[in-house]
């Protein structure tokens, strides 16, 4: 077992205290005694530890300090973990920030939509004629008469006005008037009624053609008026003719915008009182071109009425008869009313114009 | 050593003529991007902290090495450092590593480099280890004398030993003690 006083030879031969005779001697020693030497070697492991160890720790201590006194003047704690939340978490929140607003936006949408949808429903008034209550008075007139005519013709669940597209039979009107028909008929001037039947819809600018298919029909020699492809500008004169009621009501105005309900570019809005069974009535200016053709009106504003543009109807024309097999229409292009007064053109023009009846099952 | 005096080489210098004042300037320049690097990646301010030390310490010690040399500049050193020590630590803490985010250029810190750092932070473990064990009044000797750097005859007085001799013995024996703590620990983790 070694000494003390070993050991302290061996720390000052380390630290290279010892003489240089004291250091030749501890050598010679250390060559001998192979124990010493195990000590040494222990010894100066542990010196070289303690010492990386003694090092390292006043090292960190200082690094602390430093530390210390860099950031911790700043009492920030709370602010700190924050940003580091923020750091570490920024792009999930991202991802979910935008998913949720995504979500909001189209539920904004929808709801918009929605709500769209159901003031346009509400706003905007097709102008078919409910026939019901008419035909409810008429049975109870009939009823308290007592005298029953076997030959009654049912009165029409709806009205409406559609003009001659042709001069063969077919005839346009809006496509809400005829939309749940049963059956068509249109009657004249001169109360004769033929049976029609739709043979073209177009749900987005509201029309409908309807070919005549009684026998006794007559076709027309020629249209009196054209279709013209021209936009109508805002401030000319335009009328309709029309069947509000049993007889032909004839309305005038002015086209008001270029543009329909709701910024609709396919109709225009027009000044001119319109009323239930105005609907498919022809839109005419001045000369007596057809300029568009009546669809609706709105409700909350006073003489806002609306048509569809006669440039729509010719280009929606012209698509049937690329798509269709059959040739196709050949809208007139002659106007004979240019040079006619008002009163004469509407002579001229009541034959062309008739009320649409529509039957169905309520 | 007052103003701020960041060149690399003025740096090493420094830390090489035993002028720690520059351990100061050191931290100012370079914990902030540690510090982004380690939040960024999951990591918290204090882990930011422990491997910015760490790195600095490791920087530290190869500088007093008149051996090594430096390849690169310190910035982009004690980045890497701190770097490879922030993988392994997160690698040891949970098995799957996700996508490290990396905010400036790196170099690969050799595997001979790495193992010296592992060996010596491995003393360290070990000597910690061994002084926690060794009870009082021996540790807060060893600590005086070896972290403190206080003189025997300091030490003696603290303790209240009547002469530097006596506290010599003392220390011998405590070192004694702390020996076998120390190979104990040795033996422990070689297993």
């Amino acid at each position: 077992m070694k000494t003390g006083k070993d050991w302290e030879e061996i720390e000052k031969y380390l630290e290279g205290k010892l003489s240089v005779n004291e250091t030749n001697m501890f050598e010679t020693k250390l060559q001998a005694d192979s124990e010493l030497l195990q000590l040494l070697l222990a010894h100066k492991k542990m010196n070289v530890s303690l010492n990386a160890y003694g090092e390292r720790v006043r090292l960190k201590q200082k690094l602390e300090q430093i530390h210390q006194d860099t950031f911790a003047e700043m009492p920030q704690n709370q602010q700190n973990k924050l940003k580091i939340f923020w750091i570490q978490h920024y792009k999930t929140m991202a991802v979910a920030a935008s998913v949720s607003l995504l979500v909001a936006i189209s539920t904004i949408l929808y709801i918009n939509f929605q709500k769209v949808q159901i003031r346009q429903s509400a706003n905007f008034k097709a102008l078919r004629k409910d026939m019901d209550r008419i035909k409810r008075s008429q049975s109870v007139l009939i009823n308290n008469l007592n005298t029953p005519k076997k030959e009654e013709i049912a009165p029409a669940n709806y009205i409406g006005t559609g003009f001659a597209l042709t001069n063969d039979g077919y005839f346009i009107t809006s496509l809400h008037v005829i939309k749940d028909a049963d059956s068509v008929f249109i009657q004249n001037q001169n109360a004769q009624t033929f049976k029609a039947v739709t043979v073209f819809r177009n749900e987005q600018s509201d029309i409908a053609i309807l070919k005549v298919v009684s026998s006794n029909f007559e076709a027309y020699k020629t249209l009196p008026y054209s279709f013209t492809d021209k936009s109508g500008n805002i401030g000319e004169h335009v009328f309709t003719l029309g069947f509000p009621r049993e007889d032909m009501v004839y309305g005038e105005g002015a086209l008001s915008a270029a543009s329909g309900f709701e910024g609709d570019t396919v109709s225009y809005q027009i000044s001119i009182p319109v009323n239930p069974g105005n609907s498919g009535g022809p839109l005419l200016d001045d000369k007596g071109n057809i300029i568009g053709l009546i669809s609706g009106k709105q409700t909350e504003t006073e003489g806002a009425a609306f048509a569809v543009k006669s440039q729509s109807i010719i280009s929606i024309i012209q698509e049937l008869a690329k798509d269709s097999l059959e040739e196709g229409f050949k809208l007139n292009k002659k106007n004979n009313l240019a040079g006619l007064s008002r009163v004469n053109q509407i002579k001229v023009l009541k034959d062309y114009i008739v009320t649409i009846k529509v039957y169905n099952q309520e | 050593m007052n103003e701020i005096d960041n060149s690399d080489e003025q740096i090493i210098a420094a830390l090489r003529n035993n002028d720690d004042s520059v351990l100061n300037v050191l931290y100012k320049l370079y914990f902030g991007s540690i510090n982004h690097f380690i939040i960024t990646n999951s990591g918290s301010e204090d882990d930011a902290k422990d491997i910015f030390q760490e790195a600095i310490i490791v920087f530290y010690q190869n500088i007093k090495d008149q051996n090594f040399e430096l390849n690169c500049k310190i910035k982009t050193y004690l980045y890497s450092v701190s770097r490879l020590m922030w993988l392994k630590k997160i690698k040891k803490a949970t098995a799957i590593v996700g996508k490290i985010t990396d905010f400036e250029g790196f170099i690969a810190i050799d595997d001979s480099e790495a193992a010296q750092m592992e060996e010596r932070e491995m003393q360290f473990g070990k000597m910690s280890m061994a002084l926690s064990e060794l009870g009082e009044p021996c540790k807060t000797l060893i600590e005086d004398f070896y972290i403190k750097q206080l003189s025997m005859g300091q030490i003696s007085e603290k303790f209240g030993y009547t002469n530097a001799d006596n506290a010599k013995t003392q220390k011998y024996k405590c070192l004694m003690r702390l020996k076998k703590l120390f190979f104990k620990q040795e033996e422990r983790l070689e297993l």
